[in-house]
C-alpha cells in the first residue's frame, strides 16, 4: 500500500514541505497571532529551514498509528480476559506499575497539552503530532493500568496522589514547569531533558523488564508508546541544532534550558531508579547500567557533534553522572522511612535481590547502603520500625526530599526559608535564574507538608509484607507463597 | 567509543528488518533481552528497503519500520529507499 | 506460564479509578472512553503561572467566557479516545488508498475536461491553507480550554484538519504539477475572491476565547464551507460534469465533516442549553461569525458554481440556521 504522495518531481524533502510548512502563510498581523514566539528571546530568521527527521504525513500517521493501537488493545483485552494480573513475577511487582500511572502518565497528559500549546504559538502542525501522541501514551498508560487498578491498591486515586501527595511533588512540579514554559523551551526540555533521560530509560529497559516479570500489559503499552517516542527525539535534536543555528544570541538561551531540564530530569528520573533496582523481582540490568547505555553515552555522542554549534554538555554533567551509582538506594531507603504514608507498598529487599544489587554496585552498595537495607529488614522483622509521619522538606526547585531535613523542626526552618531550600547546587542554580517563578511553588510545597493520606487510603501505603495486596495475590494463586 | 544503535520489539514483523540489517552490515551486532532487540554498530548503520523487501518476499515501506522501533542513536538520513544512522554530520 | 482460558472466581476490588466512579458509579467498569477522559486534567494545587499567560492559571477555566458547572459536560457522542479514533482514521485512509488506486490506474484525471480540472485547482487548493488553519485553531482550543472532554477531541480534530489539508494537497497533486500549489498559494495571498476568507481565518486567530474558537471554527466556517464545496460544488457540479475522480478523492472530506458534527453539535447545544447567558453569547458569536463567512463565500460560490454561486449559498445558509436552531440557537 503506496501512502506516499509519489510525484516524480518533488524529492520526499520537497513532499514534507507541501503537506506542511507550505500550508502556512505569513498572516497579516503576526504578532498578534503568534504573541508567544517573542517571549522568549529566541529569534528566528528562516522557518523553512527547520528539518524534521521521520515526520510522516497524515495519512502514514493515521496508518501506522492504527496498526500500533489494533496490536496494543489485543494484548490489552487478552491480558484482562485471562486474569493476566495472576501471571505477575510477584504482587511487589505492581508497586512499580503503581508508580508509573501515579507520577509518569499525568507528565504524559502535561506533555500533551503543552505541545498543543507549543504547536499552536509557534504555528507548527509537526508539533500538532507530538500533542497527540502524548495524548495516546497518557491514554494507553490508564488502559493498559485499568485491569490492574481493579485488583490491586495504590492506583484508584492517582490523579488525587498526584496534586497533593509529596511523593509525586517532583513529577508534578516538573509537569507544571512544562506547562508553564515558553514554547521554544517547552521543545528544548523534550529533546535534552524528557526524552533522552526519561523515556530512554523508563520506555526501554523498564518496559522489556517489565515483560519479563509478567507485566505484557503494561510493557506492551510502554514499548508501543517509545515508537512514538523514537520520532519526538529525532525531531528535537533537529531542533535544538535549529535554534542555534538560526543566530549566535539563540546559544546561550538554549544552553540554559539544557542545563536545566537535563537536570531537572535526571532528578525526576530517581523515581525510575526504584522501578528499575528495587520493584523488579526478575532483576534486568540495574539502573546505573542503563543510565550509561541508554542515556550516558547517547548524549555524550549528541554534544560532542554540537560543539561546533557552540554548545556544551550540562554544566551539571559529572555530578549527575556520579549520582547514578547511589540515587536509586537512597530514595529506596527515603521511601521505606515514610513508608506508612505512601501511596504503595515497599519492603525490604531480600537476600537473593541484596546479593544482586551488591554484584551490580560493586563496592559502594556494601559499604554504603546493605547495612541500612539489612538494619531495615531486621526491625521490620521485629516490629521496631520507627515511622515517619511528616512529610519532609521538599526541594525548593525540583520537590525531591532535601537530604537531612525531616521532621517538624525542619519544616519550620523550611517555612522560613520560603521555598528557599535545595537538595543541591545545580536545583538552586535554577531556582535562582527565575526566582518569582519557582518561589509560587512554596505554596504547592506547604500544602503538601499539610496533608496526608486519608484514613480512607491506608490499605494503599506500608510495607508490602500484610498488606491487602500480598494477601490477595496470594489467594488468587491458591495460597502459593513467593520468595 | 562512537557506535550508533536501533532497537526493535522483537516479533515476526521487525525479523526481517533485523536481518536485513545485520546482512547489510557486517560489523553490526544484536543484543536480545525479554521482548527488545538492540543493534550496536561502529560509527553508522545502513538499513534498505530493498534487503528488508527480500527478507520478507513482499513490498515494503520503511515507514512500517516504525511500528516496532524502540529506540536509536545517532544522526538519521533517510528518503524512500534507505534509512541511515551516523555520526558524521 | 500456561494460557488458561477459562477465567477464574475472582473478586474485583473495585470496577474503576476513583475520579472517574465519581462521575460514572463505581457498579460497572467504566468504558476507556470515560477513563481516559474524566479527571485526566489537573484542576487544583498548580506548582506554578504560565509564563506566557500569568494572570491566569496553567489550565483555567476563566479563559473561556462560556460558564459551565462542570466542563465535563460536553461529552463526545463519538466516544473517541486515541486508539478508537486512530483505527477509525486508518480504516477511512485505507479506503481513500484504494480510491487513489483505482483513480489512477485507470486514468480518469486525464479523462477529464480540461476546463473542468482547471476549475478544481482553481476553487480547492487554496483550501488547504483554511483547513491549516482549522488545525491551529483547534490546537488553540486543546491548549488553553478546560477539561478534557473538551480539549481531547479538538486535539484530534487538529490533526484531522491537517489530513484534510494534506488531502487537498495530494488532489492538487494528482491533478496538476507541483506548481499548482503554488499558484493556488499565490491565489490565497493575492486574487480578490480570496481575500475576505482569508481575513476571517486571520481575524480568527487572534481569538483568545476557546469556545468562541470552537464556535467560529467548528461550526461557522467548516459549516458552511463543507456543504458547499464539498457538498454541493464537488459532489453535485463536478461528479456531474465528468469529474467523478475528483469526489472519489474528497470523499474523506465529506464523511469526516458528517461524524465530527456529532460531536460539535453536542457540544454547541450542551454548553448552549446550561444558561441563557452561554445561549446568549454562543448565539452572538455565531450569528457574527457565520455572517461573515456567508459574506466570504459569495465570490468563492461565484467562482464555483457560476450563476448557480449565489441561490447555492443561500440554501446553505438556510440549512446551517436550521441546524442552529436544533442546537437551540436562534435564527
Amino acid at each position: 500500500m503506496d501512502t506516499t504522495v509519489k510525484h516524480p518531481a518533488m524529492n520526499r524533502n520537497q513532499r514534507t514541505q507541501a503537506l506542511t510548512h507550505d500550508l502556512a502563510w505569513q498572516v497579516s498581523q503576526p504578532d498578534a497571532v503568534f504573541p508567544a514566539r517573542s517571549l522568549e528571546g529566541i529569534r528566528i530568521h528562516d522557518w523553512s529551514a527547520l528539518r524534521q527527521p521521520l515526520q510522516p504525513s497524515v495519512e502514514q500517521y493515521w496508518k501506522v498509528q492504527g496498526d500500533k493501537d489494533k496490536r496494543l488493545y489485543a494484548i490489552t483485552d487478552a491480558f484482562a480476559q485471562n486474569n493476566g494480573q495472576l501471571g505477575l513475577s510477584d504482587a511487589r511487582f505492581a508497586n512499580a506499575i503503581k508508580l508509573l500511572l501515579q507520577a509518569f502518565s499525568p507528565i504524559e497528559y502535561s506533555a500533551h497539552r503543552a505541545c498543543a500549546r507549543a504547536a499552536r504559538q509557534l504555528g507548527l502542525t509537526t508539533v500538532a503530532f507530538q500533542a497527540a501522541d502524548h495524548l495516546r501514551h497518557n491514554q494507553l498508560e490508564i488502559h493498559a493500568t485499568s485491569h490492574f487498578n481493579k485488583y490491586f491498591n495504590g492506583m484508584h486515586s492517582y490523579t488525587e496522589w498526584f496534586d497533593h501527595h509529596w511523593m509525586l511533588s517532583v513529577a508534578k512540579s516538573y509537569a507544571d514547569d512544562l506547562l508553564s514554559a515558553g514554547p521554544f523551551e517547552v521543545m528544548v526540555a523534550m529533546a535534552v531533558g524528557y526524552n533522552p533521560v526519561i523515556c530512554n530509560t523508563l520506555y526501554v529497559s523498564y518496559m522489556s523488564a517489565a515483560a519479563d516479570n509478567g507485566d505484557m500489559s503494561t510493557s506492551s503499552a510502554g514499548l508501543t508508546a517509545q515508537s512514538d517516542k523514537v520520532r519526538h527525539q529525532a525531531a528535537g535534536l533537529a531542533w535544538v541544532e535549529f535554534l542555534v543555528q538560526q543566530d549566535p544570541a539563540n546559544v546561550p538561551l538554549v544552553q540554559a534550558w539544557i542545563d536545566k531540564w537535563f537536570w531537572r530530569s535526571v532528578r525526576l528520573s530517581s523515581l525510575v531508579g526504584v522501578m528499575q533496582d528495587y520493584m523488579l523481582p526478575f532483576h534486568s540490568h540495574s539502573w546505573q547500567e542503563i543510565w550509561t547505555t541508554y542515556v550516558q553515552q547517547p548524549l555524550q555522542q549528541i554534544f560532542e557533534t554540537w560543539k561546533p554549534l557552540g554548545l556544551t554538555l550540562p554544566s551539571n554533567w559529572a555530578q549527575a553522572c556520579e549520582q547514578q551509582a547511589h540515587v536509586s538506594h537512597q530514595t529506596w531507603l527515603r521511601l521505606c522511612r515514610y513508608s506508612a504514608g505512601l501511596p504503595l507498598h515497599v519492603w525490604a529487599p531480600n537476600a537473593s535481590a541484596l546479593d544482586w544489587l551488591s554484584q551490580k554496585y560493586p563496592g559502594t552498595f556494601d559499604a554504603m547502603f546493605r547495612p541500612h537495607l539489612m538494619g531495615l529488614a531486621h526491625q521490620i522483622a521485629h516490629g521496631q520500625r520507627p515511622q515517619e509521619t511528616t512529610a519532609p522538606v521538599l526541594c525548593g526547585t525540583c520537590q525531591l526530599p532535601v537530604p537531612g531535613m525531616a521532621g517538624s523542626a525542619a519544616l519550620a526552618q523550611a517555612k522560613n526559608l520560603q521555598g528557599r531550600c535545595f537538595c543541591s547546587l545545580p536545583c538552586q542554580h535554577i531556582f535562582n535564574l527565575d526566582a518569582d517563578k519557582h518561589s509560587a511553588q512554596a505554596a504547592s510545597s506547604a500544602q503538601r507538608h499539610s496533608w496526608a493520606l486519608p484514613a480512607s487510603q491506608a490499605a494503599d501505603g506500608g510495607l508490602f509484607d500484610g498488606s491487602q495486596d500480598e494477601h490477595n495475590f496470594e489467594e488468587w494463586n491458591g495460597g502459593a507463597q513467593h520468595p | 567509543m562512537s557506535n550508533v544503535f536501533i532497537a526493535f520489539q522483537v516479533n515476526e514483523e521487525s525479523r526481517p528488518v533485523v536481518d536485513a540489517i545485520l546482512a547489510d552490515n557486517p560489523n553490526a551486532t544484536a543484543v536480545y533481552s525479554p521482548g527488545l532487540v538492540k543493534i550496536d554498530a561502529p560509527n553508522s548503520l545502513v538499513i534498505k528497503r530493498e534487503s528488508i523487501e527480500e527478507q520478507l518476499g513482499q513490498r515494503y515501506d520503511l515507514q512500517q519500520m516504525q511500528v516496532n522501533l524502540v529506540t536509536l542513536s545517532g544522526h538519521i538520513d533517510e528518503d524512500d529507499d534507505q534509512f541511515t544512522l551516523s555520526w558524521n554530520h | 506460564m500456561t494460557v488458561d482460558l477459562q477465567a477464574r472466581e475472582i473478586q474485583p476490588l473495585r470496577n474503576t479509578f476513583s475520579h472517574v466512579a465519581r462521575y460514572v458509579g463505581d457498579d460497572k467498569p467504566a468504558t476507556r472512553y470515560q477513563e481516559a477522559t474524566f479527571g485526566a486534567q489537573a484542576t487544583s494545587n498548580f506548582h506554578y503561572r504560565p509564563t506566557w499567560d500569568p494572570e491566569y492559571e496553567l489550565f483555567d477555566a476563566s479563559r473561556s467566557k462560556v460558564v459551565l458547572a462542570d466542563w465535563y459536560v460536553l461529552k463526545d457522542p463519538r466516544q473517541f479516545y486515541y486508539g478508537t479514533w486512530t483505527m477509525a482514521r486508518a480504516r477511512q485512509q485505507d479506503a481513500m488508498e484504494s480510491s487513489y488506486q483505482f483513480v489512477e490506474s485507470r486514468d480518469l484525471i486525464n479523462k477529464m475536461p480540461d476546463d473542468l480540472r482547471d476549475k478544481v485547482c482553481q476553487v480547492i487548493i487554496p483550501l488547504r491553507h483554511v483547513a491549516w488553519g482549522g488545525n491551529m485553531n483547534n490546537c488553540m482550543i486543546a491548549a488553553y480550554g478546560y477539561g478534557t472532554a473538551f480539549t481531547a477531541p479538538a486535539s484530534l480534530h487538529a490533526m484531522d484538519e491537517l489530513g484534510v489539508a494534506q488531502y487537498i494537497t495530494r488532489l492538487g497533486l494528482a491533478l496538476d504539477e507541483p506548481s499548482v500549489l503554488d499558484a493556488g498559494k499565490e491565489a490565497w495571498l493575492k486574487a480578490p475572491q480570496w481575500q475576505a476568507l482569508r481575513h476571517l481565518v486571520e481575524d480568527s486567530f487572534v481569538v483568545r476565547d476557546p469556545f468562541e474558537i470552537f464556535v467560529a471554527q467548528n461550526l461557522a466556517i467548516d459549516g458552511l464551507l463543507y456543504p458547499l464545496i464539498f457538498g454541493h460544488f464537488i459532489d453535485d457540479h463536478v461528479a456531474l460534469n465528468g469529474g467523478t475522480a475528483v469526489s472519489m478523492l474528497s470523499a474523506f472530506m465529506v464523511e469526516w465533516h458528517e461524524e465530527s458534527n456529532r460531536w460539535v453539535d453536542a457540544v454547541v447545544k450542551t454548553a448552549a442549553a446550561e444558561s441563557e447567558a452561554n445561549k446568549t453569547l454562543i448565539n452572538e458569536w455565531t450569528h457574527a461569525w457565520s455572517k461573515r463567512m456567508h459574506d466570504a463565500l459569495v465570490p468563492i460560490a461565484q467562482m464555483a458554481l457560476g450563476d448557480k454561486g449565489a441561490s447555492t449559498l443561500e440554501d446553505v445558509f438556510t440549512q446551517f440556521q436550521a441546524r442552529c436552531k436544533k442546537l437551540g440557537l436562534s435564527a
